[in-house]
């Protein structure tokens, strides 16, 4: 990420337009397509003139990342009273100074929002406003499958083939005496780790050597899932937030103060915004996954947020901020290579090992404090809750065949019991789940932070481009009818024995060159 | 058409000549509101106005459009000049009504590219 800061001080016409312009010789390193560099222009530069017209002072700043340019305008002023009448167009306070200038005609809020793709205004009366405009970096067309977190860790496999059944997108393998995870269909879920009696699969940052972790100097924010305060036996979230703070954590906060956030933003916009139902909560990187490469037609039913870590790391994203992911798919979406040296991601069982001797020696218990979100919602008329892959896939379909009647969210998560159940967790869902039921809110969680706020998301939801079987439709309809036969062939038992769960895939695989012809063992060998 | 040729055609005076060579104009966009000029200026447009402060060479700049032209003969304010001609922006003044000048630029560079 890079980030910039540009001061601009109110009233000042003569120094005025000069954040933009500096903010215009970085961009120019960066080869940004002249339209786009057109439209970040606007924003910026109406952005920074509604300070000088308007405020005592204010900051302007752009942070590169992930292919989009965040530029937030915030300043001390009077605020604005009435942001539907600001956003009107036409609609002026300023000053006849502004206006004799050709400022002032009431365009610049309405200019902003045209030129992003993301819009957000807040303002206060009496202390200021605060203007976000994200405009994506690049054209879009449908992806590639993102990378993911999952790793095989080498020697533990024993060709049990239980990861291969238990996979909900059929993304494995197993070759060699190893599993293979094909990427375009992996969604990053949990199913075969769980799955996994003999550790073969991991998260990517439990299989590689990692360095030694440490909090920077002058501490860091750590954002981790409930699940692992009320993770170890001995301990209860009081004292493993007081062994947080003695590993130099200055600050706790919990992925669920997210979630919650989001869960209430989703449900606001299926009831005003959302022009096509039941929405689809982006709550589970996992789910998003499933749907951009296998529900398309229900991409335009996800609400537009971002996921729950995301807003998290988006809210601080000036300071040290490690993440604790409850599974792969939270991991990959967080990138921590494009935020180097400032955020890190731990892994649960990384923080665990951390927190043991800490916890069994009894860390003094952070003091009495705020509360924590609830674990266990109570259900919301309309919201749909759903856990484990296979109920997910059965709910997905029906919405997907409009059979959903009455319901306006759907907020599915692949793990079982939801985030609890991520087997990434050294304790069992059911036994932290209790444990959390048993606290009060007794213990201290970051008092007088930031409420967390769920965020618009800049890119939009797109399909992804690797299921399709050839990018000729001619080609792949080809393939699709050869597939078909294959199938009629194969005995159909779906044994795993090819290396291939199920027999349907493994007639793709021929397809596709994945596998040889003589790829069944059955047929080859019939008894 | 360059800005000069397109200056040239119509006779308006020229206070600055802009990037050597002088940019490429494709289209013409006359407005009073900063906002608006800001909206529809690009590097291949004209921007025709009734406004001569220095915030013109800003917005130029920013969207690098390569030609202001003032009407009615108005004076530049101060700085305007010098700040058009630190980001290469060509500077013209026409002595007619902005309706006017946008009308016989826009006839002019049509002319030129033909129907």
């Amino acid at each position: 990420m890079i980030t910039a800061n540009y001061p601009i001080t109110g009233g000042d016409y003569s120094a005025s337009g000069s954040a933009t312009r500096a903010l215009k010789e970085q961009l120019k390193k960066l080869g940004i397509e002249p339209e786009i560099l057109r439209r970040i222009m606007i924003a910026s530069y109406e952005a920074e003139m509604n300070v000088v017209i308007h405020a005592r002072r204010g900051n302007l700043w752009a942070r590169l990342s992930q292919g989009r340019i965040d530029i937030e305008v915030v300043d001390e002023g009077p605020g604005i009273p009435d942001i539907e009448l600001a956003m009107k167009a036409g609609y002026s306070t300023a000053s006849e100074q502004a206006r004799r200038l050709g400022f002032g005609a009431g365009m610049g809020l309405p200019n902003i929002r045209k030129a992003s793709d993301l819009f957000e205004i807040d303002s206060q009366v009496g202390r200021g406003t605060r203007v976000r405009a994200a405009i994506q970096l690049q054209k879009l067309s449908a992806v590639a499958a993102p990378g993911n977190s999952l790793a095989v860790r080498e020697g533990r496999c024993r060709s049990c083939l239980a990861c291969l059944s238990a996979c909900p997108t059929r993304a494995l393998r197993l070759r060699g005496g190893r599993p293979i995870i094909l990427q375009h269909l992996c969604i990053d879920c949990t199913a075969c780790l769980a799955a996994c009696r003999h550790g073969a699969l991991a998260l990517r940052q439990d299989t590689e050597e990692q360095p030694a972790f440490s909090v920077p100097q002058g501490g860091a924010l750590v954002v981790l899932p409930l699940p692992l305060l009320n993770g170890f036996p001995q301990a209860g979230p009081a004292e493993v937030l007081g062994a947080l703070a003695e590993m130099g954590f200055r600050e706790a906060r919990l992925s669920e103060e997210w979630e919650a956030a989001l869960a209430l933003a989703a449900l606001r916009y299926a009831r005003e915004e959302a022009e096509r139902g039941p929405v689809v909560s982006p709550v589970c990187p996992a789910a998003v996954n499933l749907i951009e490469a296998h529900f398309p037609s229900l991409l335009p039913q996800l609400a537009p947020f971002l996921s729950p870590l995301e807003a998290a790391r988006d809210a601080y994203s000036l300071h040290p901020l490690a993440m604790v992911p409850a599974c792969p798919s939270q991991a990959t979406v967080l990138h921590p290579g494009s935020l180097p040296g400032r955020l890190q991601l731990l892994s649960p069982a990384r923080l665990a090992e951390a927190l043991r001797p800490l916890t069994a020696r009894g860390a003094p218990a952070r003091p009495e404090g705020q509360g924590r979100p609830e674990p266990n919602r109570a259900a919301v008329e309309g919201v749909l809750r759903v856990t484990g892959a296979r109920h997910v896939l059965r709910v997905l379909e029906k919405a997907e065949a409009g059979a959903l009647q009455g319901i306006e969210l759907i907020e599915p998560y692949l793990c079982e019991q939801g985030c609890w159940g991520s087997p990434l967790f050294p304790e069992d869902p059911f036994l932290s789940r209790y444990r959390a039921s048993l606290t009060d809110g007794g213990w201290a969680l970051s008092p007088g932070a930031e409420p967390a706020r769920a965020l618009r998301r800049v890119r939009p939801f797109l399909p992804r481009s690797g299921v399709r079987l050839d990018e000729d439709m001619l080609a792949a309809m080809r393939k699709l009818a050869r597939i078909d036969e294959l199938v009629r062939a194969l005995p159909g038992r779906d044994c795993g024995l090819c290396g291939a769960p199920t027999c349907a895939s493994l007639a793709e695989d021929i397809v596709t060159g994945r596998a040889p012809e003589t790829g069944c063992p059955i047929q080859e060998h019939p008894r | 058409m360059t800005v000069l040729e397109l200056a040239q055609s119509i006779g308006v005076r020229v206070l600055l000549p802009g990037r050597p060579g002088g940019g490429e104009i494709n289209r013409i966009y006359a407005g009073d509101r900063m906002s608006d000029l800001l909206e529809q200026a690009d590097a291949e447009t004209l921007l025709v106005t009734h406004l001569a402060n220095p915030h013109l060479a800003q917005v130029a700049e920013l969207m690098d459009v390569p030609g202001i032209c003032l009407v009615r003969g108005v004076d530049p304010e101060p700085g305007l000049l010098a700040a058009a001609a630190a980001c290469g922006t060509a500077l013209l003044l026409s002595p007619d009504g902005l309706r006017e000048t946008a009308s016989r630029l826009e006839r002019s560079l049509k002319g030129r590219r033909g129907p």
